[in-house]
């Protein structure tokens, strides 16, 4: 193996792990913190990659772009959250059952709305470059998507480890009950953490765009990556779901590398090793 | 006695009511939803289209077209398929698209003998069952071997695919016929259901002279970007073209140069696609793609079969049909062969950048012939 392939499988893990990290950041706050297992959290993504895409396209900015997919899609979540899981409170297999209603139902009206064609989406102009690395191009956006990813973490680590906010929440996915004595509002946290999860999926959606596009069927594929990702990191822990995507994203690269018939299943052998070491995943926390 | 006699002789002798007209039942297995949902909404407007200009009616009979959505699976096709054949009664079931669903219909389908016309190509091994007016997989993956060695002059040739069935039969027809008359595969590479192609590409052999390569749709557009990203500059020949026209203008310079083929012409200059092509928009607003067109053409069969029986739909009598039918329509001239599988015709095409539109261009047109008789075929 060469250095210049060395290198590039690192940067390609890095940078699709990124994408990976800021997905499922969403994903692990919300389900840490509300114990929702949000089935719908790739359809969110999915939309904010279609709602990203069509603001580029009537002329609008990449930063615009993300900026209307997150909050677009935070939105739709706070709706769904209100309307109907808040419902559902502690009712795992309703929950579970709602959002795969959900998932159906976002994926068809994206169908109606922006039509069966995949979205191709360029990356901002300054970054539609590349650089040189061995006998391949390596395109400057993905080095973006890798500093993005990083500056994604760091904000919620802080979020989550160093505000009284990441404090009311980690308090609550030890004790929800104690929370709530402390006369804290604990449902509106939970609304606002849930807006916030579906706004990372919206933001990641238009922020990964540009490397896999946008089409109405990702919805699944991406929701088990992120799944994935929790396995190994452990549910509601921010540094759990960065490891584990960065974990993903590399053992993808190089299990295609240096074992191409095998890289359907490698990253689900991480799971099935992560399952039988460490069931609660590497970093998680028990999830009242 | 008497009585009964000739209460006898008044039913037998009362003039019988007139038959009731039965109609021909057409069941259209199509995909508006799932991974193929680009060719629902063509498929239809092709059905349609082909029964307004027979009026609804052939051989004296009225026909009916039932539309179902198998969605790309396997398990759904199954289920709608019983529904057109035990509730709704069909002649026949025309698609899906998918091979992987049609080899699980082939078997369903076995006992009531009720024909399965295929919208795309699928797999060999349904030779002989399944009407086939595209061919198969392999003899599509076989005429691009023979066109690329023969008259692109490409020796060597990289192969990168989705691991799935339709592709794989695909890759396997390609690699028969191009290895037979000389050519070296340098790799294969099959991937899983994937978004990120970058590791692929990094290990991508790139001392071909080409690379052949075939996804399913949705993911073909992601390949070539990240092909073109990536630095690489083999030519690339896309085992199938058809359905990639909305996606032109998105990739706009990084498609430029792409090869490939095409069940259908969309610019072919003979009467019956111009018409084709003038009805098509003026009715729907858009220009009929592979998808309208086969779908077309698959109904076209089944009419002309129709036709050939005076209007009988017995199974064993429209096989027979099958087998002998010659049909011209808008993408040409299909010689079905007894083994109810076609000699379509197929363009090789490339796309090209004209009058700053993202178009395709036909280079040439070559018979879509049996993988047997592909391994004979030298092109001069």
């Amino acid at each position: 193996m060469g250095l210049g392939l060395l290198a590039i499988s690192v940067l390609n893990g890095l940078s699709f792990g990124s994408i990976l990290f800021i997905l499922a950041s969403g994903f692990t706050v919300i389900g840490g913190t509300m114990g929702i297992i949000n089935l719908a959290h790739g359809a969110m993504y999915m939309l904010g990659a279609y709602v990203g895409w069509t603001v580029v396209t009537h002329g609008g900015n990449f930063l615009l772009a993300i900026l209307l997919g997150g909050i677009a899609v935070g939105l739709v979540g706070s709706a769904i959250e209100r309307g109907i899981l808040s419902h559902m409170h502690q009712q795992v297999l309703p929950q579970l059952m709602a959002t795969i209603g959900i998932v159906y139902i976002m994926e068809n009206i994206t169908l109606w709305i922006w039509g069966p064609h995949a979205k191709l989406v360029g990356p901002p102009a300054i970054l539609a470059t590349s650089v040189g690395i061995g006998d391949m191009n390596f395109p400057s956006y993905r080095f973006a998507l890798i500093i993005i990813g990083i500056l994604i973490a760091g904000g919620l680590w802080f979020l989550q480890e160093r505000t009284r906010v990441g404090a009311i929440c980690r308090a609550g996915m030890d004790d929800r009950q104690m929370v709530r004595a402390l006369g804290i509002n604990y449902s509106l946290i939970c609304s606002c953490i849930f807006a916030l999860g579906a706004s990372m999926a919206g933001l990641a959606g238009f922020i990964g765009a540009p490397v896999v596009g946008a089409f109405t069927t990702m919805s699944w594929p991406m929701l088990l990556l992120a799944f994935v990702i929790i396995i190994i990191g452990g549910m509601g822990s921010i540094l759990g779901a960065l490891v584990g995507a960065l974990a993903i994203g590399l053992v993808d690269a190089f299990g295609i590398v240096f074992f191409p018939e095998l890289a359907m299943f490698m990253i689900y052998l991480v799971v099935i090793i992560t399952l039988l070491i460490r069931p609660t995943g590497f970093l998680g926390r028990k999830i009242d | 006695v008497i009585v009964a006699v000739l209460v006898g002789l008044l039913i037998g002798c009362a003039p019988k009511p007139a038959e009731e007209e039965v109609p021909i039942k057409i069941g259209l297995l199509t995909d508006y939803t799932g991974t193929n949902s680009t060719a629902g909404t063509p498929e239809i407007r092709g059905a349609r289209h082909v029964l307004d200009d027979y009026g609804w009616e052939v051989a004296g009979r009225r026909i009916l077209l039932i539309d179902e959505d198998s969605a790309y699976d396997s398990t759904i096709t199954l289920d709608k398929a019983r529904k057109l054949v035990e509730q709704d009664k069909v002649d026949v079931i025309i698609g899906p698209i998918s091979t992987t669903a049609t080899e699980g219909l082939t078997e369903y389908l076995k006992p009531s003998g009720i024909p399965n016309i295929a919208i795309m190509e699928h797999n060999e091994a349904l030779r002989g069952r399944t009407i086939m007016p595209n061919g198969t997989d392999q003899a599509v993956g076989g005429i691009a071997a023979v066109y690329c060695y023969d008259k692109l002059g490409f020796r060597t040739a990289t192969v990168i695919g989705v691991e799935w069935l339709f592709v794989q039969l695909y890759v396997e027809g390609f690699e028969q016929i191009f290895e037979a008359k000389g050519g070296t595969i340098l790799q294969t590479t099959f991937t899983p259901w994937t978004l990120d192609f970058s590791s692929y590409l990094a290990t991508l052999n790139k001392e071909a002279d080409f690379v052949f390569f075939m996804f399913q749709p949705m993911m073909t557009a992601s390949f070539i970007k990240q092909y073109r990203e990536y630095g690489l500059t083999m030519p690339l020949w896309i085992g199938d073209m058809g359905g990639m026209e909305p996606l032109l203008p998105q990739l706009g310079d990084l498609g430029v140069g792409l090869l490939g083929q095409l069940h259908y012409n969309l610019y072919a200059d003979t009467e019956l696609n111009k018409k084709f092509v003038s009805t098509f928009k003026a009715k729907y607003g858009v220009d009929p793609d592979t998808f309208a067109a086969d779908t077309y053409s698959s109904i076209l069969l089944f009419l002309k079969a129709v036709e050939a029986t005076g209007g009988d739909t017995t199974p064993a009598k429209l096989r027979d049909a099958f087998g002998k039918l010659t049909m011209v329509g808008p993408k040409g001239t299909c010689e079905m062969r007894p083994d109810y599988t076609g000699v379509p015709d197929r363009y090789m095409a490339r796309v090209v950048k004209q009058d700053g539109e993202y178009i395709y261009t036909v280079d040439m047109m070559l018979k879509g012939l049996p993988v047997e008789e592909l391994l004979e075929l030298e092109l001069k």
